[in-house]
């Protein structure tokens, strides 16, 4: 994986987190401000030995943040809607057989 | 609106009602009401959210671009278009599409995993993404 699919992956774990943990969409808002100041503030370092501590870093607090009932969009496995009213299994008798 | 719609499919089903006999007036008004129902519905004003998702690719179209036009971080609206590049034409980095994949991750409340979220660079892109996910809303 590439630096930027590791850092948008960061990104977008982070983001998805602090929507778990916040109530209201507004109170989540300010966070995800935050959490990109915090990114991008980031930004212009290039040593890769920096960037694997940030990264670690990064990992450490996605883990210790971690929430116990995240959300999950109801379609989604683990989710209220996922395998509802699937279609129904064939309950036709087969036909006779012929011998 | 709303009410008056509900006037005229009750009045046409009352109408209905009274034209058949009285016999058998169950199954066949209970018929008559449901096809005067179904007739009435080519408008439908309240979408459930158990109701099949039948999503048209201008629709998906239109409710992209208006996401990108509410966008902040756009920096020229006149280059959007249904088949305009986020990083080239729209003047985005990584993280903005990391934010605008959210913001379409929630407008049709599906959930997209990681892998396929870092290929949607283009708003076309997305459109075939959101077309091929049978529970999009």
């Amino acid at each position: 994986m590439s630096n930027k699919q590791v850092v948008s992956s960061l990104y977008r774990r982070s983001l998805k987190l602090a929507l778990d943990w916040s109530v209201h969409r507004y109170l989540w808002r300010g966070q995800a401000l935050y959490i990109r100041s915090l990114f991008e503030a980031k930004k212009d370092i290039k040593d890769p030995r920096q960037q694997r501590a940030l990264f670690k870093e990064a990992e450490d607090l996605l883990e210790k943040w971690k929430h116990p009932d995240p959300y999950r969009p109801p379609t989604a496995p683990g989710g209220s809607k996922f395998e509802r009213n699937l279609p129904a299994p064939i309950l036709d008798p087969p036909r006779p057989m012929i011998l | 609106m709303f009410r008056s719609a509900l006037l005229k499919t009750a009045r046409s089903a009352a109408g209905q009602a009274i034209r058949t006999p009285a016999a058998m007036a169950r199954p066949a008004s209970l018929s008559n009401f449901v096809s005067s129902k179904t007739a009435f519905a080519p408008f439908q004003a309240v979408r459930c959210y158990s109701a099949a998702a039948g999503l048209q690719k201008n629709e998906v179209e239109g409710r992209i671009v208006d996401l990108l036009k509410n966008f902040d971080k756009v920096t020229d609206p006149t280059k959007l278009s249904p088949t305009s590049h986020f990083a080239n034409d729209l003047g985005l980095d990584s993280l903005d599409t990391v934010e605008v994949v959210m913001a379409i991750e929630e407008e049709f409340s599906i959930e997209i995993p990681d892998k396929e979220a870092d290929a949607i660079h283009s708003v076309d892109k997305a459109v075939e993404y959101i077309l091929a996910q049978p529970d999009a809303h």
